[in-house]
């Protein structure tokens, strides 16, 4: 039996997708990236992993890879230069960048009550609950 | 390049049949050494018989054994597709097959005719004018050999070649009956001198002749195979 | 010596026109390119064509018609030459029953001399096998595995792999999908396979391939692939007809409720239906399962309806 050691030895970014993520891949890398921008973990003007890097460590397609860091430069999360790679841009808005996420949260929030039949008064009152 | 690729193919095959080739080398000795324990204390008919019978058994059962194993079987078991994945066209993989069995078969061949012309004329039991009859019962055998061989290397299949086997072990005896009791071999048989007439040359010739063609035209045809799966 | 750029390195797969006459079955018309440092993924039914495409790729099958190129040698005439940087494994194939995983390693190392020696013994223990171990006793996993080490070790220039992970446990199913990625180290590198796992297909492909009945109905490169393809969710109140567009590939019907597969998606689409009078409920994306469905029954002739 292949014991779980072996694993976490090559993979070496430890991105996790879940399967039922209904959303398109290259979205699911974007915001693993952006969240680790968010918390700190990658800092503005450090090298992202090259694209072929990256998916080979995620098992993900070069073109998704290659998408989600396209759709980051173009808002303007990371840089990139022909010949040099990507990097986290040095010029971001981490407040703004945790400001997307949360948007990002809500809207989920909001999907589940419509799905749920939850009415915007209810849901209101439970958001004032946690704040 | 592509000699490299056959001699590591022959290699491959020589390795995986080196044990069988090695017992049947045993078993044929045994034989051999019971032909020599046998001879002079049974009579002549009798020896004559389980003589011819103890000679050739080993060495054309290993020769079958041999290309079943390394030719029909590559096909059956689908080693063949794992093979052809290798940087090789059809041409290397006969030429390996066939460069691995027709050595070990003729070595075993000319080792049996050896051993048999000791004793038909080295040890008198027949006079010298049955040198050409008994010559051609033994490249007859040859014959039979790369007639199998070659369906072998055409068809692949068990059936094919098991039937094929049977026509060769009946067929062989029966010319070389026919061949026996026509008059130009016949009237010489029995005489004290090798008499080489112009029938008894022509059919060693042409059996020498298909023993060099058949294979050929076998190898020949499998090349211009173009579907391998 | 001058970098080779990706417009003069010849590509992966260029396949034109090809075509294949069988008894019971005929490839036509077999288009088929990507360029290296790529991965192709193959689906289609069994008996699609899958496994005779991958063959003429290796040259084992010659087309009646068409031409093909791999890595830029011509197939089957060029054969030796594209077969020493290439790694081909089929569902199909087998090792020797009587030999050990060591036996293989030593011929196939004597054949190539971009065998990896290392790279061997990692996969030795990322697959959990053992060099004395004898195929007689592996198990179907692990016979798959050898021959993946095999053509993997050799660190080829394009995989040819014919249903890798077929018969597989999902950790096994996994390790080989991992190994599949791990072999794409540059541009140099590529892959060209078939699955029935499309989920592995999905996540690993730049390009798919969908077959069906020997002919291709969709190349392209993954991302258009999967954003081309919609379900609507529609509720339709007063029974009226659905909008008459080339790209709906299969329509479901349960009284008032109707659900709509479609192709080429574009924004503009949804408008259709509600110009139509239909409601939209929600628009999904699909899995390339879904889509293997939904391209099947269309092609089956299931897809358009009359509405009653």
């Amino acid at each position: 039996m292949p014991s779980l050691t072996v694993y976490t030895v090559y993979m070496k970014y430890e991105f996790v997708f879940s399967q039922t993520d209904m959303r398109p891949m290259y979205q699911q890398i974007m915001e693993q990236i952006t969240q680790r921008i968010a918390v700190g973990d990658w800092l503005p003007g450090s090298a992202l992993p090259s694209i072929r890097e990256l998916a080979i460590d995620t098992n993900v397609s070069v073109i998704t890879v290659k998408r989600a860091y396209l759709e980051l430069e173009r808002e303007g999360v990371i840089a990139t230069q022909q010949g040099k790679g990507s990097w986290v841009s040095e010029s971001l808005d981490l407040d703004a960048l945790q400001r997307e996420e949360l948007i990002q949260h809500l809207q989920q929030a909001g999907k589940l009550a419509k799905s749920l039949a939850v009415t915007e008064a209810e849901l209101l009152q439970i958001i004032k609950k946690f704040l | 390049m592509s000699n490299s690729i056959i001699a590591q193919l022959v290699k491959k095959d020589f390795l995986m049949t080196r044990n069988t080739i090695f017992i049947f080398c045993l078993i044929t000795l045994a034989s051999v050494a019971a032909i020599y324990m046998i001879f002079g204390h049974v009579p002549k008919v009798v020896f004559l018989n389980l003589g011819f019978t103890l000679l050739i058994a080993p060495a054309i059962t290993c020769a079958i054994v041999l290309l079943m194993k390394t030719i029909v079987m590559e096909k059956q078991k689908s080693t063949q597709l794992f093979i052809m994945s290798l940087p090789l066209s059809i041409r290397e993989f006969t030429t390996a097959k066939l460069l691995l069995n027709l050595p070990v078969f003729t070595i075993f061949w000319l080792g049996i005719t050896a051993v048999a012309f000791y004793f038909s004329f080295g040890l008198g039991l027949f006079p010298y004018g049955s040198v050409p009859f008994i010559t051609m019962i033994f490249l007859g055998i040859f014959v039979a050999y790369v007639v199998i061989l070659s369906i072998a290397i055409l068809y692949q299949s068990y059936g094919v070649t098991v039937i094929t086997m049977l026509c060769a072990e009946l067929g062989t005896p029966a010319y070389l009956w026919v061949i026996a009791y026509s008059e130009p071999i016949n009237s010489h048989v029995y005489e004290s001198h090798m008499v080489w007439n112009s029938p008894a040359i022509a059919i060693v010739a042409t059996q020498i002749l298909l023993i060099i063609l058949v294979p050929l035209i076998a190898w020949h045809i499998q090349n211009k195979k173009r579907d391998f799966v | 010596m001058s970098v080779p750029d990706s417009l003069s390195m010849p590509l992966a797969i260029e396949c034109e026109d090809i075509t294949k006459h069988y008894p019971h079955f005929m490839l036509r018309d077999v288009k088929l390119s990507f360029e290296q440092g790529s991965v192709m993924g193959l689906v289609g039914p069994n008996g699609a064509g899958k496994s005779t495409i991958l063959r003429i790729v290796m040259g084992l099958i010659k087309p009646d018609s068409g031409s093909i190129k791999v890595l830029g040698y011509s197939m089957p005439n060029e054969q030796i030459a594209a077969k020493r940087n290439i790694g081909f494994v089929a569902e199909d194939m087998r090792l020797y029953e009587s030999e050990t995983i060591e036996f293989h390693i030593n011929f196939i190392k004597s054949i190539f001399n971009s065998w990896d020696d290392q790279y061997a013994k990692k996969l030795l223990h990322r697959f959990d096998l053992k060099k004395e171990q004898k195929i007689k006793g592996m198990s179907h996993g692990q016979r798959i595995k050898a021959i993946l080490l095999l053509a993997l070790a050799r660190r080829p220039n394009l995989l040819v792999f014919d249903e890798p992970t077929t018969g597989l446990d999902p950790v096994v199913r996994k390790e080989v999908l991992n190994e599949m990625m791990n072999s794409l180290e540059d541009e140099t590198h590529s892959i060209l396979f078939s699955s029935h796992n499309t989920l592995d297909v999905e996540q690993i492909s730049d390009y798919i391939t969908f077959i069906y009945d020997g002919r291709i109905i969709e190349s392209r490169n993954k991302e258009d692939f999967m954003d081309g393809w919609r379900r609507l969710r529609l509720t339709n109140m007063n029974n009226v007809s659905l909008p008459n567009l080339s790209n709906i590939k299969e329509i479901q019907q349960s009284g008032r409720l109707c659900t709509v597969t479609l192709n080429n998606y574009e924004n503009s689409i949804p408008e259709h239906f509600t110009n139509a009078g239909l409601q939209i409920n929600n628009i999904e994306r699909l899995t390339l399962e879904e889509i293997f469905l939904g391209n099947v029954a269309h092609a089956k002739g299931a897809g358009k309806e009359a509405i009653v």
